[in-house]
């Protein structure tokens, strides 16, 4: 087993340890979207020590993708992304098993996609996919960590249903997709907020965006929380009751059904 | 006096407003001060199929019709939130 000095450093706060180590490593992830947001949350996870990261994206890299997304380079222009991450994130731990799938996500092939995997962590740019994302992980009982970014502002949930809403409950439809502004260092720090989320879920610790979702505004420094509650009549959660075997970590705001 | 934060994709439409002071006694008012003022954001907001509105970080299930009932009170912090979906 390779040695977990590396990990010293995470390994000495509070209540984690060794075990909690061997949790992360034990542990598979889905990033799916290697843009800005996938590039934080694809970083944090391979330096905390997941042990296997499966990586998801149909694009290549393009000059404009370079303001944000840290995972591609210059040199990496017109390759595709999962490539050219797979190089970065080996990198910087050898010790972390990437799983490149160059694909996008959709209804046909979401379930070969994210079976396997104990948590999904959704980086897409766009509802379309992030919908279908979302209804496989409420009908797998797979836990999703939202994130979304628009400028300097950007949002954060923790879903897993029924102790949460699902993406659906909080917006029941949303407008085309579009390129947006984005600044890096938005993308940077709310794709950080989901992978801190994703660690904490693995290791069980902490309070989890559970039925809240975290508002962070740059413009102003200013951040507010808001309260999530599920929608009953769901058409993609709705069924979903309580008494599943999903373990719960954290705590948990959502209502009872 | 309530309070409208004015979420980033909107702000080009509020003379690039964070946070506006209204008037209002409820929240059909208010909003309707708001869109009276900045014309450009009623496609967002009465005009839109897209928007929840939450009020001291509590959701406002009404819908629009319900919005007159729903009554404001000083310092109130309205967050209009609307889907976005970047990566």
């Amino acid at each position: 087993m390779p040695s977990l000095d590396r990990y010293r450093r995470q390994m000495d706060l509070p209540g984690w340890g060794k075990d909690a180590q061997e949790r992360l490593g034990r542990s598979r992830v889905l990033v799916a979207g290697l843009g800005g947001l996938g590039s934080a949350v694809a970083t944090n996870l391979v330096l905390a020590g997941v042990g296997k990261i499966r990586i998801c994206d149909a694009d290549t890299v393009d000059i404009t993708n370079l303001n944000r997304q840290f995972l591609h380079s210059e040199g990496s222009i017109g390759s595709h992304k999962t490539r050219s991450a797979m190089e970065t994130l080996a990198a910087l731990n050898s010790g972390v098993e990437i799983e490149p799938v160059f694909s996008y996500i959709d209804s046909g092939n979401v379930a070969e996609i994210a079976s396997g995997v104990s948590i999904i962590v959704d980086c897409l740019d766009n509802f379309e996919g992030r919908y279908v994302l979302n209804r496989w992980a409420v009908e797998a009982g797979i836990p999703l960590v939202h994130g979304a970014v628009w400028g300097l502002e950007g949002r954060v949930t923790f879903i897993a249903p029924p102790y949460t809403p699902c993406l659906a409950c909080i917006f029941p439809a949303a407008p085309p997709g579009g390129s947006v502004p984005v600044l890096g260092a938005a993308s940077c720090a709310i794709g950080s907020l989901q992978a801190m989320e994703t660690v904490k879920y693995i290791v069980g610790t902490g309070r989890l965006l559970k039925g809240r979702m975290f508002i962070f505004d740059g413009s102003t420094m200013r951040f507010c929380e808001l309260e999530l509650e599920r929608n009953p009549l769901c058409p993609v959660c709705g069924k979903v009751g309580h008494g599943g075997s999903r373990p719960l970590n954290g705590s948990c705001k959502a209502p009872p059904d | 006096m309530p309070k409208v934060i004015i979420p980033s994709p909107l702000r080009e439409y509020a003379d690039d407003q964070f946070e506006i002071n209204l008037d209002g006694d409820n929240l059909a008012e208010t909003l309707e001060t708001l869109v009276s003022m900045y014309p450009e954001l009623k496609p967002a907001i009465t005009g839109s199929m897209f928007l929840s509105v939450f009020i001291n970080g509590k959701r406002i299930d009404s819908g629009m019709e319900g919005w007159n009932s729903v009554i404001l009170n000083k310092g109130d912090e309205i967050s209009l939130i609307i889907p976005i979906a970047g990566g």
